[in-house]
């Protein structure tokens, strides 16, 4: 069989037809046919990289983290006003809070395009991730888009972060989540402007742990484990 | 062509079949390999070029696929991204991300005034940075360990993707495109708008709505004119703003005819002179002509002035923002207000009788699908046909059926020759009607039924006017024109102001989707004229008031109304 030698010059040339050949198969596979390792959203890109290298990599990791949570504790008078719930039941915001064990809060809207999906993420993973606990956990997301986030909408986003039986979500009046979000020092003219605020309770009576800022869910976890440990 | 390929010292050829192939079939991979229009599903819907859902990982450990993983999500369709309390989301239309970044005086002063800043985020925007350019490399960089060209983290809110090669490809073809040319509309000098006014509307309210436009833009033209003619004069920094300066055009798109023809009519109208937005708007019944033209074409419609919009699901929003749901908005309230007044024991046949009219029809269909199922079986409906309906009509429509609950989906001449027909005998008749099909006025409820006709009212009510409103009254008594129809000139007038705050925030980056984006942004934030009580927009949502009253005649104040219901939301 005859060894086939190419002059440098020519390699590049028959090299691109050879991968273009290569990646015309590629496109040809029907769709949902694993195509090759360049489709497997889970391995890494081909293309060479330079935060693999070491400096680059020790570059990274000399910058200053990026802005954490800021965490104080804090007590609220909780307004006696009407939440109603994903599941078109009304109920009292005190009553929504009424839990001898953990309480975990947020404000939410669900067509928001930036922190509340993170937040949410947050919470979804906390729930997953903390397992059997979660069953002295409750969780609650209220809507600070009340007209718009009616109890039907609520229940499509919940599902779309995999909710659980132990995190709840409301809506309610405008008048009436506006006192819940005055009450909480978490209110804003224009719901765009609103801040990524996550609220932790450990009991009943006890006074709240206020984090401002996004949480991963290891350090909402921390947050979480800290509370309950004291 | 051909390709030759030499042995150790010996030339030789390549099959020319083989060759053709490899030709044929490179030309086709990188056609396939770079599929902007696979990019756009991987940055709108969080779809891989394979069908599998995008997959990322947010802040370390929160796993996020799909939509929610999607760029458009923060950096919103337009590329152009957003910003919520502390958290900035960068632009990355293909312009900006694929060269170096100077920062810009006039996008960092929006940045800094535009909104209330946090304090981190405040100091982020004032310590505004460079940055290399992206290429392909370094973007797959970027998306799968954030670290940009320059070797610097990107924010914790940025989700790390694990794009294969594949997808890279796509995905950066497509952001090549993104914001990469100014949307049709705008020239250096001018932006072009139009309003659409079919035939058959009527004419006070057209001249009102026309009227309003035409001192606006006198107005705001002025200023543009005097702007570029003294550039020297720059308060406030106005001249780093000059490079935005365009003048406004309107151009009236007169439809005549059957509605079936109105799309082919707007779109020799486009062809003739491509506008960036239409604003406002006034046709005879349904919107949904305009609206399909629009949405076929991406082309920004602000607020109509219709009782009929096309009333679209938000998870794929529209090109089309309408004040409110309309008529149909009205039926769903009732329905929600009548499960709420009228227990379920106490209440025997439900009738609606409507004019077969896309009005009627709407109304009618629309409060029958909010029902609950059981009193929806309960409901009978009785169409109007006869342009006078006769007694005969009103004893078999109404009185022969008993009913414990009445609505009367029609205008004020039927209203009319229904009370004639109401005995003392059916006080106990629980009567409803739509005040826009009245005209928002008690004038048109005939004595008979004062006192016992509810109304649908979806703006604020009479007597209770927004401070603001003061203040555009006198700028139309200052234009000459606070005649008539008020409320389409309000309206008018918060189209135009809006769409001047939505092209402050955007300076000069001319984008349908932008534009969109900063209506939905700015409207929260704005001075109401007061039409309606609340207005409020975000991300993908296209009616801007949401819900209605139920109102009745005020007992101690003849010709006012007040509410009987608190502000329904259904």
């Amino acid at each position: 069989m005859p060894v086939l030698v190419i002059p440098t010059a020519r390699r590049s040339v028959l090299a691109g037809c050879a991968w273009a050949a290569i990646a015309a198969v590629v496109a040809t596979t029907p769709p949902g046919r694993a195509a090759g390792a360049g489709d497997d959203p889970k391995a890494p890109p081909k293309a060479p990289c330079c935060a693999d290298c070491e400096a680059c990599k020790a570059a990274a990791e000399r910058l200053p983290a990026a802005a954490r949570y800021a965490r104080t504790a804090a007590s609220y008078k909780v307004p006696n006003v009407k939440l109603l719930g994903a599941d078109g039941r009304e109920t009292s915001f005190p009553a929504a809070l009424d839990h001898d064990g953990p309480v975990l809060l947020q404000f939410i809207f669900t067509t928001c395009a930036a922190i509340c999906p993170a937040m949410t993420g947050t919470f979804s993973s906390f729930q997953e991730k903390l397992g059997d606990e979660m069953k002295h956990v409750r969780m609650i997301s209220i809507s600070i888009d009340p007209e718009h986030d009616r109890p039907e909408r609520l229940r499509v986003f919940a599902q779309r972060f995999d909710a659980g039986p132990r995190w709840a979500f409301y809506t309610g009046r405008v008048e009436d989540l506006a006192a819940v979000r005055k009450a909480f020092d978490a209110d804003s003219a224009n719901k765009m402007w609103h801040r990524p605020l996550t609220f932790l309770r450990p009991r009943r009576g006890a006074s709240w742990i206020r984090c401002d800022g996004l949480m991963s869910a290891a350090e909402l976890i921390a947050e979480y484990r800290r509370m309950v440990q004291k | 062509m051909s390709l030759i390929i030499r042995h150790r010292g010996k030339p030789g050829f390549l099959p020319a079949w083989l060759a053709a192939w490899l030709s044929l079939a490179g030309a086709a991979a990188t056609a396939w390999a770079r599929d902007p229009a696979a990019g756009r599903r991987i940055y709108r819907e969080g779809v891989l070029a394979s069908g599998e859902p995008v997959r990322a990982t947010l802040q370390g450990d929160v796993e996020i696929r799909g939509r929610t993983a999607s760029c458009a999500t923060c950096h919103r369709p337009s590329g152009f991204g957003s910003n919520e309390g502390s958290s900035i989301v960068p632009a990355i239309t293909g312009p900006l991300l694929f060269a170096d970044r100077l920062p810009r005086r006039a996008d960092l002063f929006r940045g800094l005034f535009q909104d209330p800043l946090p304090s981190p985020a405040r100091t982020a925007v004032r310590t505004p940075r460079t940055r290399a350019a992206y290429d392909q490399k370094s973007l797959a960089v970027a998306l799968r360990d954030g670290v940009d060209p320059d070797g610097r983290r990107l924010d914790r809110l940025m989700p790390r993707y694990a794009f294969g090669e594949r997808d890279m490809n796509h995905l950066t073809a497509y952001l090549k495109t993104l914001g990469a040319a100014p949307d049709p509309g705008v020239d250096d000098t001018t932006i072009h708008f139009a309003t659409v006014v079919s035939e058959g509307v009527d004419l006070e309210k057209r001249r009102a709505m026309l009227a309003t436009i035409e001192a606006f833009l006198r107005r705001r033209n002025l200023e543009v004119d005097r702007d570029v003619r003294r550039p020297s004069a720059s308060p406030y920094y106005k001249d780093e703003f000059r490079i935005a300066r365009r003048r406004w055009d309107l151009h009236t798109w007169e439809l005549a005819g059957p509605s079936a023809t109105w799309e082919a009519q707007l779109e020799a109208r486009y062809r003739e002179r491509p506008v960036f937005a239409l604003l406002g708007g006034l046709v005879a019944g349904s919107w949904a002509p305009v609206h399909c033209y629009c949405e076929r074409l991406s082309i920004p419609c602000l607020f109509p002035l219709t009782d009929l919009p096309e009333v679209v699901e938000e998870d794929r929003p529209s090109s089309t923002v309408y004040f409110t749901r309309g008529l149909q908005g009205e039926a769903e309230a009732l329905a929600l207000w009548v499960s709420r007044a009228h227990p379920e024991g106490r209440l025997g046949p439900i009738v609606q009788v409507f004019r077969d009219t896309e009005e009627g029809r709407t109304l009618a269909r629309a409060f029958r699908r909010a029902m609950p199922e059981a009193r929806a079986a309960r409901l009978q409906d009785v169409p109007a046909y006869a342009e006078v309906p006769s007694e005969e009509f009103w004893r078999r429509a109404v009185h022969d059926r008993k009913p414990s609950l009445l609505v009367l989906w029609l205008g004020p001449a039927d209203l009319d020759a229904y009370s004639k027909t109401h005995s003392a005998a059916e006080d106990r008749l629980a009567l409803y009607a739509s005040s826009s099909l009245l005209g928002r006025t008690t004038m048109a409820i005939p004595e008979r039924l004062r006192g016992r006709l509810g109304l649908t009212y979806p703006t604020t009510l009479p007597g209770s006017e927004e401070p603001h409103l003061f203040r555009v009254r006198s700028w139309f008594r200052a234009q000459g024109i606070a005649d008539e129809h008020e409320v389409v000139r309000l309206n008018t007038y918060l189209t135009l102001s809006l769409t001047e705050h939505a092209l402050e925030r955007m300076v000069d980056h001319f984008s349908r989707d932008y534009f969109l984006e900063c209506v939905e942004h700015e409207l929260e934030s704005m001075e109401n004229p007061g039409v309606f009580p609340r207005l409020s927009l975000g991300p993908g949502q296209r009616y801007a008031s949401k819900g209605c009253y139920i109102a009745a005649p005020a007992r101690d104040r003849p010709g006012d109304l007040e509410a009987i219901s608190s502000w329904i939301v259904p």
